[in-house]
């Protein structure tokens, strides 16, 4: 739920791929196909002339200076990709300043609060073994994600309303319906052991 | 907090905050966005791998071109020889060396482009619900399938296995010799549970008796 840009991080596995798997094969078939080493003596004569030993003084630094910039560029683009990770979890769940026409001042809730008034409500149920609350920015708004392991054999449905409840509950306390994800999670301690009262 | 009385007046939208209808479909474009990221596996460790190994390839051309630029070289190699030899392969070259590297560069890029290119799922359904988005495991979902299997039985707890796939569930009940399991029964508390669980895609159960009994107490 975090706000990693998942197509960039594609579009960049995809590139990435494709070249190192070009690469490589390029280099095995040259290696051991001779008519392979001919095309490549072909082409390599054509562009990688300027960048060998033989080359005048000037012609080598003007092509390694292509090589140079084509290495920056590369390394930029790569560490835009990599700002693109993670993140999203924001501190706050709600900043406003009021109507128009009201008093001056700004009320916030911190996503600790929300934190604390889900979990001592979710906590109580008895068919969550553990839970964990998070706030997220999705698509410029708050969202909620409420993670849930619950007991072995618990019914998802039952949690699934009763969590439901709780949060009808705080969109009332907040004043606004944030979106909440719901996640009902596998393991975690506690959940080996069945729910005991049926 | 159950217990919260609701305020007097209904709760109003403010202008710097969402402009949240009344309707329960407010949330629809980022409940579909957020369901579709938690029902597919994140690529992020790869592409971090991905990205570092370009950055190094980076690194390796501006040192190569920095060595270029002031006539220098490192450990008696310069770039413009190294350019060379690679130029002139296969002659000069050690055959086993640069067939396994490329072999396993090769490698390296077919698992980057097989990531990329696949949609992989994650092990887990979406359930419907008028206010939350909802992902579950399936091993929460064989677990409470289990459980409804074993209700309509009369077995211990470990008699009851319950496997999820995308499309079915599959209840193995397995009694102790000499028990009878109605199945029929398992079938339909098994039925029901997943009719009020209501996940997508639906998941259609089956109930299946071991009858090669199992000797214990």
């Amino acid at each position: 739920m975090n706000a990693t840009n998942r197509a960039l991080g594609r579009i960049a596995l995809v590139i990435v791929g494709l070249a190192l798997l070009v690469g490589g094969l390029g280099t095995v078939l040259v290696q051991t196909v001779p008519q392979a080493a001919d095309l490549w003596h072909q082409a390599a004569r054509a562009s990688l002339g300027d960048l060998g030993a033989d080359a005048s003084r000037d012609a080598s630094i003007a092509a390694w200076a292509w090589v140079l910039g084509g290495a920056v560029v590369l390394g930029v683009l790569a560490l835009a990709v990599l700002t693109t990770l993670g993140g999203g979890r924001v501190g706050t769940v709600i900043e406003d300043d009021g109507a128009a026409d009201g008093l001056p001042g700004e009320v916030r809730i911190v996503a600790a609060a929300v934190q604390h008034a889900l979990s001592s409500a979710i906590g109580e149920l008895p068919q969550v073994a553990s839970l964990a609350v998070d706030v997220y920015r999705v698509r410029r708004r708050r969202a909620l994600r409420i993670k849930v392991r619950p007991r072995k054999g618990a019914s998802p449905r039952e949690i699934a309303d009763r969590i439901e409840d709780i949060v009808t509950d705080l969109d009332a306390l907040l004043g606004e319906r944030l979106p909440v994800l719901l996640q009902i999670a596998r393991g975690g301690s506690g959940s080996s052991r069945p729910d005991r009262v049926h | 907090m159950s217990s919260i009385p609701p305020p007097a007046s209904p709760p109003v939208s403010s202008p710097t905050s969402s402009p949240s209808a009344p309707a329960s479909g407010e949330h629809d474009a980022v409940y579909r966005r957020v369901l579709r990221r938690e029902t597919h596996v994140s690529r992020s460790g790869s592409v971090a791998v991905a990205v570092l190994v370009a950055l190094v390839v980076a690194a390796a051309a501006v040192f190569a071109a920095a060595l270029v630029f002031l006539d220098q070289n490192v450990l008696g190699i310069d770039p413009r020889a190294v350019v060379d030899g690679a130029a002139r392969a296969p002659r000069g070259l050690v055959d086993a060396i640069v067939v396994v590297t490329g072999a396993v560069v090769a490698v390296i890029g077919l698992v980057f482009l097989l990531q990329g290119v696949l949609p992989q799922r994650r092990p887990r359904h979406t359930m419907s619900s008028r206010r939350l988005a909802i992902v579950v495991d399936d091993e929460v979902l064989a677990s409470a399938a289990a459980r409804a299997a074993r209700s309509a039985t009369r077995l211990g707890p470990d008699a009851a296995v319950g496997t999820v796939g995308r499309r079915t569930v599959e209840v193995v009940l397995r009694p102790a010799a000499g028990v009878d399991v109605p199945a029929v029964a398992a079938t339909d508390a098994v039925e029901r549970e997943f009719a009020e669980i209501d996940t997508t895609p639906s998941i259609t159960p089956r109930v299946r008796v071991q009858p090669t009994g199992r000797v214990d107490g």
